[in-house]
């Protein structure tokens, strides 16, 4: 029986440690009539948590050479599946960008599960929050440490889920429900970029794992640039860029811890993590690259804009967050992967902070008064374009509205189709009655 | 180590059947209303346990017998039993369940009288008809809404037919010929489904949806299945029949519970039914490849699988799971979300919820350890390797070969030509006499040795008078003969350096005395009659002066079929104006295999290029991929193959030119269109 090392032990700890909370408890819910207690759901998910975080840290003092030679590159623990000659390892990545992310989005977590105790005591949805947090942390760190796309994208789709349902948290009223729709269809949807992706790295260079991507250099420049347009596309719609923005407003409805980790921290910052992992492709790949240096000055520049119009913390917060995600968007197109790298970490630490401490910013604003506003710049030199521009930002530059039109006529087939469907199934019927 | 599991696959499938069929019943039938259909319509619960015991038996014999007109017809039988099950509820659905018994009976019929085309048609049309692919749905969307349990049910048994069509049905030569269709029609289905799962306004139609996407899938999977797909394609079925299975359960807790639901207000179910929500979210991620289920991994083998038959079919297929997973969480919002509302009804039972744990145990542990299901029912259901499907033999004029030539064949892929791999020569046909070949516009070849050295013989006869080319395998030089056939038997030629038809230029560097022998004095035919089928004699190299230099050399020379054309030009069939091209892609190709020279190797291809490796196609669309996989399929065993064949003067049809007994084929510019390991 072979032995792990102890940076595979860490490394497995930091991804599968987060589901022992969401494991125990849903074991709970299923199998017993009374709902779990605060402290075992907390204490269950927090114990996860502390122990991926020391995995995590393991890991990197594998990395520096603390129990011996330093380790860095694939970490295999064997084929998961084998069938002929297809064989799909469990590999894990462990590599400076690899373990930054993993540490960061463990420490952060971490953070956030014991300021939620707290915050959400005896809330209702103290449970589900837990529960969800577990699973997010789970699939943070696979995002982080995969080897391969496979496993990258069951973790990107685990984060998908998880912050549609705490967009949706509140779900007594209907404004989180629908917003939760609309950030898990845009994510699905750009999440197709990197799905196809998948199956095109596989097909065009023999293996979905990151080490293939060295290879990438001998593809023609169609086929680098259709998978760096893939990837670029999964990346705008998990960070949020254009057109892909309208979303992130409408996260904001879920509660502040959440709304910090994701969309402050982790979350928000996992496309631009995907491009840092598939650099090699982006790097031959100039073209993907222009269009990821316009998107992310252009989302900037519209998350700016709007930023000032914004008259709540966390929508504000929000758009500050995009402009700056759109400026590291941006960095990662000129090449300047370790600068983007440095802002993405430093950016996500910032933003947390400043979600956590939105309520209480609030509350600092009422005792303070809020500053007299002194119109200048472009409100006196051109006071008709800061007039549209200040109505563009109002309406979000319409982004909703252009998304809406887009979607219209696929749902206006889809009403006809399913009206042929009834008609069809209504003439074929034996049965007697409506229900069928 | 990889997981996996001791059991068969069939008796694995048994499981899991077992499992599907007695979920509903174990836990809910006693007290379901008529309405819900089925079990609900048994006088008492143990009316419904022995009916659920009749359809494990028969599950059971289909599954564990080798005779596959009896699996099918077993099969049929238990769809009669599904189909009188669901008729107090819904017609329709009964009338489509009679439908699928009758095609099913069908297969087992056409199998027996050998129709086998026939029997993979009938096969597929009654997998369609019970998946419930659109537009044959009507009878599954009925089941859905009438008769749930019955639905459930007969999904269990869907899943022993689609096995039985993969094991029996699927490794025919026609299943590759339909496998576009399925793979694209598939496609087709599960993008009009999952857009039209997105429109609806009530659970119900959520769930048809749902099903009629899942359907879509499955076909497309069997479509690919039977380019070497097997134990995936099977996955995607349990997986279907589990994540549909645990949701029709869930729609039918509700439904008994709080009446049809219907998405025009918000449910606010969730305070009432949390475990009914959280087991509905798990069962409707399922459906949709969430990752850790058995759908996710499903998807993906799918996924990768259908790009060699169909790129624009995967895109269609991930576009639909993304409509199908909008379509889950719409409905779960619409169902359990919004204003709490209060209810009588109590959540799940805890043995309800201990039965749709189970599924959900039997979904996590295909999603985490696959191979417990994947390998053995791979190891399975994967035909014996290429080679062993015999075709029908090839006439002596059909195609220019040799009417002893019996070819036999394996598809590489059904996008590409049938490729021979291996000739066999039959003993069918052979009466002895004078070797007696008067065809000016016929090209008969030979392999064999001179001495120890492998070479590659052309001769054409024109009445007593015999020209020819050859070349040796340790310089690939051509060498043209010219010569006689005297009293029908004895061949001698002059051999000179320099290529040409034979006419006579060049120096002098050797002469032939052979024979065609009567009986051959080597190991091909045995005691067989011959007439022109083997060359013996010997081979003396001479010097410029055309004197005898060193020790004759013994030729053993056989025939390799023959092709139309002349010395200098025989690759016209294929388009070639120049045979050169085509020798100089050949050489290039052959050096590089002999020098292991991989990047050369990788370049001579032209991609796409679809290759059998393992005996799974895989398809290749870059030189960077080729060279990835390069040892599995540059094996030691297939390297030897191409190097004892030499690349000149090859076989040629209008498919392409033939090296090495169908292991390379060459296109007309020379480059490599089709490799066989």
């Amino acid at each position: 029986m072979t032995v792990l090392s102890p940076v595979q032990i860490g490394l497995a700890l930091t991804i599968l440690a987060p589901l022992f909370g969401p494991g125990v408890v849903g074991a709970h819910v299923l199998l017993r009539r009374r709902a779990p207690s605060e402290t075992l759901v907390w204490g269950t998910v927090t114990a996860g948590l502390l122990t991926a975080t020391i995995g995590a840290l393991v890991a990197l003092g594998g990395l520096l050479g603390l129990f011996g030679p330093g380790v860095r590159g694939p970490i295999s623990y064997g084929d998961w599946l084998r069938l002929h000659d297809m064989r799909i390892p469990a590999l894990l990545q462990l590599d400076p960008l690899s373990i930054t992310l993993a540490v960061f989005a463990a420490v952060l977590t971490v953070l956030v599960a014991r300021f939620s105790r707290t915050y959400l005591h005896r809330d209702p949805g103290f449970t589900r929050f837990f529960t969800l947090l577990g699973l997010f942390a789970t699939g943070t760190q696979l995002v982080a440490l995969a080897g391969g796309l496979e496993l990258f994208f069951a973790g990107w789709e685990i984060i998908g889920v998880s912050s549609a349902f705490f967009i949706g948290y509140f779900n007594e009223r209907a404004e989180p429900v629908r917003s939760s729709l609309r950030a898990f269809a845009t994510y699905r949807f750009a999440d197709a970029g990197l799905l196809i992706g998948t199956v095109v790295t596989f097909e065009l260079l023999g293996s979905a794992r990151f080490a293939a991507f060295d290879q990438v250099g001998t593809l023609p420049a169609v086929q680098s640039t259709t998978l760096a347009l893939l990837f670029l596309l999964s990346a705008m719609g998990k960070s949020a860029q254009l057109p892909f923005s309208g979303w992130l407003p409408r996260a904001m409805e879920g509660p502040t811890p959440s709304s910090a980790l994701f969309y402050g921290a982790v979350s928000i910052h996992a496309g631009l993590f995907l491009l840092l992992r598939v650099w090699p492709v982006l790097a031959v790949a100039p073209v993907a690259r222009g269009i990821a240096v316009v998107v992310g000055l252009g989302t900037a520049l519209y998350a700016a804009a709007v930023v000032r119009v914004h008259t709540d913390a966390k929508g504000a917060l929000a758009h500050a967050t995009l402009a700056q995600v759109g400026l590291i968007l941006a960095e990662i197109g000129m090449g300047w992967t370790t600068l983007a790298l440095t802002h993405l970490v430093c950016h996500a630490f910032l933003r947390l902070g400043q979600f956590l401490k939105a309520p209480n910013m609030i509350h600092d604003s009422h005792r303070l008064g809020h500053a007299a506003h002194h119109p200048g710049g472009l409100a006196v030199r051109a006071p008709a374009l800061a007039d549209r521009l200040y109505a563009a930002a109002l309406h979000r530059w319409r982004l909703d509205d252009v998304m809406d039109a887009m979607i219209a006529p696929v749902l206006a087939a889809a009403t006809r189709l399913a009206r042929g469907d009834a008609w069809w199934r209504r003439v074929t019927s034996l049965d007697r009655g409506t229900r069928s | 180590m990889i997981p996996t599991s001791p059991l068969g696959a069939p008796w694995e499938v048994l499981l899991v059947v077992a499992l599907l069929l007695a979920t509903p019943l174990a836990v809910l039938a006693p007290r379901w209303p008529r309405e819900a259909g089925g079990a609900g319509t048994m006088r008492h619960a143990g009316g419904a346990w022995l009916w659920v015991l009749g359809l494990l038996v028969v599950q059971s014999i289909a599954l564990l017998t080798d005779h596959p007109v009896l699996a099918f017809t077993v099969v049929a039988m238990g769809t009669i039993g599904h189909a009188v099950m669901a008729w107090p509820s819904s017609r329709t659905g009964a009338v489509m369940l009679l439908l699928a018994s009758a095609l099913t009976a069908a297969t087992a019929a056409a199998l027996m009288a050998q129709a086998t085309t026939l029997a993979l048609a009938c096969s597929c049309l009654a997998i369609a008809l019970r998946m419930g692919v659109a537009p044959l749905h009507p009878g599954v969307a009925a089941l859905c809404a009438r008769a749930p349990v019955v639905q459930i049910q007969q999904l269990a048994s869907l899943i022993v037919l689609v096995f039985l069509h993969l094991r029996f049905l699927d490794h025919l030569p026609m299943a590759q010929t339909i496998a576009p269709w399925l793979v694209r029609g598939g496609a087709l289905v599960t993008i009009l489904a999952a857009v039209m799962s997105l429109v609806g306004r009530d659970l119900a139609s959520f769930y048809r949806g749902a099903t009629t996407m899942h359907a879509g899938m499955a076909l497309a999977a069997i479509g690919t299945a039977s380019i070497g797909n097997f134990g995936a394609a099977l996955l995607v079925t349990v997986t279907m029949a589990l994540a549909l299975g645990g949701l029709g359960l869930m729609v039918l807790a509700l439904e008994t519970r709080a009446g049809p639901v219907t998405f025009q207000h918000p449910g606010g179910r969730v305070g009432a039914f949390p475990t009914l929500a959280l087991l509905f979210a798990l069962f409707g991620g399922a459906g949709v490849g969430l990752p850790g289920m058995a759908g996710f991994v499903a998807d993906d083998l799918l996924l990768h699988t259908l790009w060699m038959e169909s790129p624009a079919s995967t895109v269609t297929v991930i576009l639909a799971s993304a409509c199908l997973a909008v379509a889950t969480l719409t409905a779960f919002s619409a169902t359990f979300l919004g204003p709490r509302i209060t209810s009588r009804a109590p959540d799940l039972t805890i043995p309800e919820r201990l039965a749709a744990s189970t599924l959900l145990i039997v979904l996590l542990l295909l999603g985490v350890v696959p191979g417990v299901l994947l390998t053995p029912a791979d190891e399975f259901l994967t035909p014996a390797p290429p080679g062993m499907t015999v075709m029908a033999p090839i006439g002596p004029d059909g195609d220019g070969m040799s009417g002893r030539a019996q070819l036999t064949a394996h598809t590489a892929t059904p996008m590409m030509p049938v490729m021979p791999a291996t000739f066999i020569v039959a003993d069918t046909d052979r009466s002895a006499g004078p070797c007696v070949r008067h065809q000016p516009g016929t090209l008969w070849n030979y392999t064999g040795t001179i001495g120890t050295t492998r070479v590659r013989l052309t001769l054409v006869f024109r009445g007593d008078s015999v020209a020819g080319v050859y070349s040796r395998g340790d310089d690939l030089q051509d060498r043209t003969l010219r010569g006689t056939l005297s009293a029908g038997h004895l061949l001698r030629l002059e051999e000179r350096t320099g290529t040409g038809a034979g006419t006579g230029t060049g120096t002098p560097t050797g002469r032939f005395d052979a024979d065609f022998p009567e009986r051959d004095p080597g190991p091909t035919y045995g005691d067989s009659p011959l007439t022109c089928d083997v060359i013996a004699g010997r081979h003396q190299p001479l010097d410029r002066s055309g004197q005898p230099i060193g020790a004759p050399a013994t030729v053993y020379l056989t025939t390799e079929g023959s092709t139309s054309g002349s010395l200098a030009h025989r690759y016209g069939a294929i388009g070639v104006r120049d045979d050169a091209v085509v020798h100089r892609g050949a050489a290039t190709f052959w050096r590089a295999v002999q020098r292991n020279d991989r990047p050369t190797v990788a370049a001579q291809l032209r991609y796409p290029i679809t290759i059998l490796v393992q005996g799974r196609p895989r398809r290749f669309q870059t030189a960077t991929a080729f060279l990835a996989a390069y040892d599995a399929v540059m094996t030691a065993a297939f390297r030897e193959t191409i190097l004892s064949a030499i690349p000149r003067h090859m076989f040629v049809r209008d498919q392409g030119v033939m090296l090495g007994s169908g292991a390379v084929w060459f296109g007309r510019t020379g480059q490599v269109i089709a490799l066989s390991p």
